[in-house]
């Protein structure tokens, strides 16, 4: 894959071509149908899985607009590779890795838009381990009586976008969108133990952040 | 399994991809670790948190905006190059079809062009003969006589000049003074008959014995050039195949000499110095051509190359020495022979013999 990430996953690795034998992918016809150079089977695809690809991209980017060129940029890229694409892995392992290739190529420039840009007291700051955190939830009750008030989705989502992106990918993917540990390893081009290891750390941060937005979980 | 191996397990044993091994002493350390447990129940309250934020709907226009860069995508790729191989299943070796396709136009362009080339050449040889002006006939005889006014040379080195060879001896008297054209030509006239008087009553007589050259100099006599006729006939110099009796004949000679070096080269043959030079002034071609062949036939000889031609038709004889003064008087009859002064000689050898068949303009069939 180049560095930039829009060219699509290169050859998956033989074990998910030995998982789809027990498990087929229920895209293959329309897949098939595309590489014949059928639009209205890419046309099922996009309608298929387009919110899911979306629900990624702006999980992993954190902006509504950014995340829809995401999306776009994959399928097209997508439909461009199309025929490169020998069913050896599900079509949606295939796409979902292509638009986190671009998700975090597209993470690297919102951010430094940001940095670019004047400072904010709502962005997110730099820590000494390097890493971009939220600013720690103050203590004092006043601060917690609006807390409360929020919705305790929007505190998920900000306990979610506090992490960093390693820890953000896995958690997204397993946790949001439900890959298996597998099929994530072979999206990120890691072995599984990473992936078990980045998830507990992620869910454990996620604790203690929604820990202490809410008090108690 | 220590405390804090549990806690790092407790995410993998909530998704199930614990192994039963681990999974049994996860539980049975969870039973006796209260901080265990708690974390335990706190990560799947997390886990149920997260799974429950709220997914995001795709704008209505995202899809048409995919689908709209899916098309545009889809026209780039039908271009030129995809429309002519895509329809192929098997995949050509392009560069090995364009090496072949190049190799066959340049061997069929090289074809077409040989033929064109030789056809071309022709018209422009014959053209620059056409052009050439009476005044430079003139001043070409004049040089021939000229050089006849050098000093006089010995016999030794006149034998080895060869263009001495070709200068017929003739009076002193003219040598000095050379009449104008005209008169040369109107003056030789009976003698070119008497030429022909002779060729006719040597047709049956066996060949006389070749005269050196030099004796042929010192001895002027009317039938020299006869003689010298033979000896290019006999092909022993290709230099001597442009000959005069005089410097009349020579004159008359001069532009059919040139004609017939221009047909020689438009014709190829140009490496056949030693053959007769025989034209035959006709009304059309193909009949008197069958009548040629048919004589040549019938003297014993054979048609070596029958070259034909909008303007005139050349047809190469191979004939025994001693049948072509038969062959000669029979060419006389079916049209006007030019060269008639020609000498044949007896022999068993062949003799190559060019006849060169023109169009007589004014539509005069045969008869000389």
């Amino acid at each position: 894959m180049s560095p930039n990430g829009t060219n699509p996953p290169a050859i998956l690795s033989n074990p998910i071509g030995s998982r789809l034998q027990d498990n087929p992918d229920p895209d293959a016809g329309l897949v098939a149908a595309v590489q014949q150079g059928d639009l209205n089977a890419f046309e099922s695809l996009v309608t298929k899985h387009q919110k899911r690809m979306l629900n990624i991209a702006f999980r992993l980017i954190d902006d509504h607009d950014e995340a829809c060129e995401v999306v776009q940029d994959a399928f097209v890229s997508a439909y461009r590779h199309i025929r490169t694409f020998r069913g050896e892995a599900k079509f949606t392992t295939w796409l979902t890795t292509i638009t986190v290739n671009l998700s975090k190529n597209r993470l690297k420039q919102v951010r430094s838009r940001k940095v670019r840009e004047a400072y904010s007291l709502d962005a997110p700051v730099r820590t000494d381990e390097g890493e971009l955190a939220m600013d720690a939830p103050s203590p004092e009750p006043s601060i917690l009586d609006r807390m409360e008030k929020q919705d305790i989705r929007t505190r998920v989502q900000d306990c979610i976008r506090s992490l960093d992106s390693d820890f953000r990918e896995v958690l997204v993917l397993r946790d949001m969108q439900e890959f298996s540990y597998d099929e994530i390893g072979d999206m990120l081009k890691v072995v599984p133990g990473t992936v078990k290891s980045r998830l507990f750390r992620a869910r454990e941060m996620v604790k203690e952040c929604l820990k202490q937005l809410m008090g108690e979980l | 399994m220590e405390h804090n191996d549990v806690r790092h397990k407790l995410s993998e044993y909530i998704d199930g991809s614990s192994s039963l091994e681990e999974r049994e002493k996860i539980e049975t350390h969870l039973k006796t670790c209260a901080e265990c447990s708690e974390a335990l129940s706190e990560l799947r309250k997390t886990i149920e948190h997260v799974k429950a934020v709220e997914e995001i709907e795709p704008p209505a226009w995202m899809k048409q905006k995919i689908m709209a860069k899916v098309r545009e995508e889809a026209t780039k790729k039908k271009g030129w190059f995809e429309r002519f191989f895509l329809p192929f299943s098997v995949k050509f070796p392009i560069q090995a079809v364009a090496v072949v396709f190049l190799a066959v136009t340049a061997f069929y362009i090289y074809r077409s062009m040989q033929p064109a080339s030789m056809q071309s050449e022709t018209p422009i040889q014959e053209f620059s003969f056409v052009k050439e002006p009476v005044k430079d006939k003139l001043a070409k005889t004049d040089d021939h006589a000229a050089r006849a006014r050098r000093a006089p040379q010995t016999p030794e080195y006149k034998a080895l000049d060869m263009k001495q060879e070709y200068e017929a001896p003739m009076a002193p008297s003219r040598m000095n003074a050379p009449a104008p054209a005209e008169e040369r030509s109107a003056a030789h006239q009976p003698m070119a008959a008497e030429e022909a008087i002779a060729a006719k009553s040597q047709a049956g007589a066996p060949a006389a014995p070749q005269q050196s050259l030099s004796d042929e100099s010192s001895q002027p006599t009317p039938n020299k050039a006869l003689d010298v006729m033979s000896q290019k006939s006999r092909a022993t110099d290709a230099n001597r195949e442009e000959f005069t009796a005089s410097p009349g004949l020579k004159a008359e000679a001069e532009p059919h000499k040139h004609a017939k070096k221009a047909k020689k080269a438009a014709r190829g043959d140009e490496g056949d110095e030693n053959a007769v030079e025989v034209t035959i002034k006709v009304s059309e071609f193909d009949n008197t051509a069958k009548e040629i062949e048919k004589a040549v036939t019938a003297f014993g000889g054979k048609i070596v190359r029958t070259v034909p031609s909008t303007d005139n038709n050349a047809i190469t004889v191979s004939i025994k020495e001693d049948k072509l003064a038969e062959l000669l008087l029979k060419l006389k009859t079916i049209g006007k022979v030019d060269g008639n002064s020609l000498t044949p000689v007896g022999g068993d050898r062949l003799v190559v013999v060019r006849i060169t068949l023109t169009k007589n303009k004014q539509g005069v069939a045969a008869g000389c």
